[in-house]
């Protein structure tokens, strides 16, 4: 109503809450840089920049649903399924196609397609996301297995191969693959009404429908939209590892969720930006990275990598505003 | 004030009628809304006010009557259709996105004003942000997050959000409907605000939905008075007193004895909670009183004066730093609210929609809510028991509902505060802390609240209660703490004769 100082004031503690996940990113550097010389070496800083590179595209896709207030945990399966498509289309030792480049289109589609089915199941039908991606993630890694009969697709497309493998000067081709797609998201999230609409909804839907806000149709938005960039994922690691196989992408869907929430992404949606999913992306590769450097067994990384996950949402999650945790 | 004459008619509901499952809501209601003007709509609970408001701004269907809104017969089939004629309600929880910026708030859904693909500049729109806020006089930040804002900025922000987006959609006078606007504002946000609402009376109708009086006949134009879901009269300012709207309200001539001092019985000489030297630093220093049997004692003081931290620390929310705390002479430490209930203390929060009912379960599981493991029979609960308890209750403290089975959310405000207390009764608690018993309660509950808590007294149970004014804490307290900047200022006596506002108001200040 009248001028309020405390909406300039800008204070130490709030600083360092607001920017706790990117004040983490550097405090990690830091640390395995002075642990482990090898950790600042170009071959090392490249290996980071190749692995981040997938990750923070499913990534940021996962926190555009985690941002309206849902889950997605079709990552894997919708990964595996473009990868194996993706396999299938380009010169192959198991079929005579030879359709290059393009099949990263079609991957694109079958993600897309996937992605609008998970949206509008879970829109249209009112089943609870994470119920209808997880039955999404088993139809799709299902008709993996059935296409490929469970056994990897070898590809003998080079140039295909490049994407994944590929780089200019020091830059991983995945990494500046990623880099666009991250920018464009950026700009839809921070400057299209869209990108408003979704924070929005995570903030409180029936309000975002009072405005007038087409809900659903957001939503629908949103998975497609995170389905494609699966999609576009699963030709890139088909690319990277030579072969089409369902089972590569594992682990994938925990990764985006953690990378999200990592970044600062609330898990209860209404909270997050594209800046924090690259961010929580590099804190989770980099956490890894260094802990193998420090010869930490892969057993004892996955339970740290799961305690901190804990940690970061017991310590970011605004318990007052959620009446009942389920 | 100016002569209005009929062109200025905006918006007519004629012989609305509304019924939910056992409730004759809305019974031939009519009620209009001229231009610019501010239209109070008071009455008790349930007598139809929000029903009424609910339909107007597309939330409900009437089951019969009309809506003509400038001269054109309307029906909103949803609140988004109402906003798109310029109708739109503020409540209380308030419509506005607390992790989104002002600006953000403020275009939510309108942004087609600003581009057709979707696509926007952000220096645009904080201007145009800029230029909106200052226009309603708002000085706030355009690009700060709203959940720093305080309460009173949210609200106008709404408000202004609801004219600004009816303006834009070239509604010509927007109507707003405000319902129990001043509720969580201070004294001073309050005056602000009714400044406020008089130059928005410029661009817009409002109408203004409140239980108290004092407000609506210094602000309204015109004043429309429901009784039971019908009409109980209409008032132009210049006839309109606080008293003849109590008397159309609740139907007879309003009685001096508000506070039914006749029926104060006297404290017992048991001492059954003692606060001795309490401190906690930053919010009080020192506290000490008791409370005895039957006794009711209220803490009068400012907001900050620490006497919401006293009752908090009674009820184990706050564990104070140093000083004790006796239960019928044992020393005691209370950790949490479990521990307080064990000791016999029970607490009636302020917001009892949210804290103190499961609004969605029955009057009967909510009545033995705090009883259920004494119900047990075997592995279950003995469900004639429960219901016996439930009706007594029903019974003792007179709470209308359907019956037993009906689902706490469908009570009125004043009901439901009769539930929470009855789930005290049943757990047979010695001392009530209560936070506003009566707030948001109409004067006919607020009546049957005070009866109750006089009943309660001569049952022997201790009450600590921050009433919801001075008269009501003078009114229903034998002893009345005053508390400023965390400490006791003084102790007055209400038992023998009762204090005037005044003389508790010159230790407040």
């Amino acid at each position: 109503m009248s001028a309020s100082p405390k909406t300039k004031k800008a204070t130490f503690l709030p600083f360092i809450q607001e920017n706790s996940s990117a004040l983490a990113l550097v405090g990690l550097t830091v640390l395995f840089g002075g642990a482990n010389p090898r950790f600042f070496t170009l071959s090392n800083l490249f290996n980071i920049l190749d692995l981040v590179s997938l990750l923070m595209i499913t990534g940021s896709a996962m926190s555009f649903v985690l941002m309206t207030g849902s889950i997605d945990l079709s990552v894997e399966g919708v990964v595996g399924l473009s990868g194996v498509i993706a396999s299938f289309l380009v010169k192959n030792l198991s079929n005579s196609n030879d359709f290059g480049y393009f099949a990263l289109v079609v991957c694109l589609g079958v993600g897309l397609l996937f992605g609008l089915l998970n949206g509008a199941i879970f829109s249209k039908l009112r089943i609870p996301s994470f119920m209808t991606t997880l039955g999404i993630g088993y139809i799709t890694n299902g008709i993996g297995v059935l296409l490929t009969k469970g056994n990897p697709v070898v590809i003998s497309d080079w140039g295909f191969r490049q994407l994944g493998v590929g780089r200019i000067g020091f830059v991983p081709n995945t990494f500046i693959i990623g880099s666009l797609l991250l920018v464009i998201m950026w700009f839809v999230h921070e400057r299209t009404f869209f990108g408003r609409y979704i924070l929005a909804i995570g903030g409180d839907e029936a309000i975002a429908r009072d405005l007038g806000i087409k809900v659903e149709r957001i939503k629908v938005g949103v998975f497609g939209l995170a389905g494609a960039l699966y999609g576009i994922v699963g030709a890139l690691l088909t690319a990277k590892l030579g072969s089409g196989d369902i089972t590569a992408p594992r682990g994938f869907t925990f990764d985006s969720i953690a990378a999200s929430v990592l970044g600062g992404v609330a898990i209860t949606g209404g909270i997050g930006s594209v800046p924090k999913a690259l961010i929580g992306a590099l804190i989770l590769t980099i956490l890894r990275n260094g802990m193998i450097l420090m010869g930490i067994s892969p057993y004892v990384q996955q339970g740290v990598i799961g305690a901190i996950l804990i940690f970061t949402v017991a310590l970011t999650l605004d318990r007052a505003k959620i009446p009942v945790l389920k | 004030m100016t002569v209005r004459i009929l062109s200025d008619l905006l918006l007519e509901m004629r012989g609305i009628c509304k019924s939910f499952p056992g409730v004759r809501a809305l019974d031939e209601v009519y009620f209009n809304v001229l231009r610019n003007e501010i239209v109070g709509l008071v009455g008790e609970n349930g007598a139809g006010k929000t029903t009424l408001m609910r339909i107007l701004c597309g939330i409900h269907r009437p089951d019969q009557g009309e809506i003509v809104l400038e001269g054109k017969k309307v029906s909103f089939k949803n609140p988004r259709d109402a906003r798109g004629h310029g109708i739109s309600m503020v409540f209380q929880e308030q419509s506005i996105l607390p992790n989104l910026t002002v600006a953000e708030n403020l275009f939510l859904g309108y942004e087609g004003f600003f581009s057709q693909r979707g696509i926007f500049s952000k220096r645009k729109i904080l201007a145009k942000a800029k230029e909106i806020l200052e226009e309603f006089g708002l000085t706030f930040d355009p690009d700060v997050p709203v959940h720093r804002l305080s309460f009173a900025e949210r609200q106008m922000l709404e408000i202004a959000r609801n004219i600004w987006s009816a303006q834009a959609s070239s509604v010509r006078t927007p109507i707003l409907i405000l319902d129990e606007p001043t509720t969580f504002l201070e004294e001073k946000e309050i005056e602000l605000f009714f400044a406020k609402l008089k130059e928005i009376r410029e661009r817009a109708s409002i109408v203004y939905i409140s239980h108290r009086l004092s407000e609506v006949v210094s602000l309204c134009d015109r004043i429309y008075v429901l009784k039971d879901g019908k009409n109980a009269g209409v008032f132009d300012r210049a006839e309109a007193s606080e008293e003849l709207l109590r008397s159309r309200m609740v139907g007879r001539k309003f009685e001096g004895e508000y506070y039914l001092t006749d029926m104060q019985g006297r404290p017992r000489d048991e001492v059954l909670l003692e606060v001795r030297n309490c401190t906690k630093r930053g919010k009080f220093y020192n506290v000490s009183f008791q409370v005895a049997k039957g006794e009711v004692v209220s803490i009068c003081g400012a907001v900050g004066s620490g006497k919401e931290e006293v009752c908090q620390m009674l009820f184990g929310l706050l564990k104070p730093d140093e000083g004790d705390i006796l239960v019928e002479g044992r020393k005691v430490i209370i950790n949490s609210p479990e521990e307080a209930v064990a000791l016999g203390i029970g607490f009636i929060p302020e917001d009892r929609r949210s804290e103190g009912l499961v609004l969605n379960l029955p009057v009967v599981e909510n009545v033995t809510l705090p009883i259920l493991e004494g119900l047990r029979k075997g592995a279950f609960v003995d469900s004639q028991k429960q219901m016996e308890i439930a009706e007594k209750m029903i019974h003792r403290l007179n709470i209308k509902t359907p019956s037993p089975r009906t689902p706490c959310a469908n009570l009125s405000g004043g009901n439901q505060q009769k539930v929470v207390l009855s789930k005290w009764l049943v757990s047979r608690v010695k001392v009530l802390v209560m936070l506003h018993p009566t707030r948001g309660i109409d004067v006919g509950a607020k009546q049957e609240i005070y009866r109750l808590i006089r009943d309660l007294s001569k049952q022997g149970i201790g009450m600590i209660i921050l009433g919801d004014s001075f008269e009501e804490d003078i009114g229903l307290a034998h002893k009345i703490l005053v508390m400023k900047d965390g400490r006791v200022q003084a102790v007055l006596d209400a038992t023998e004769s009762k204090p005037t506002p005044a003389d508790v108001l010159q230790y407040v200040v």
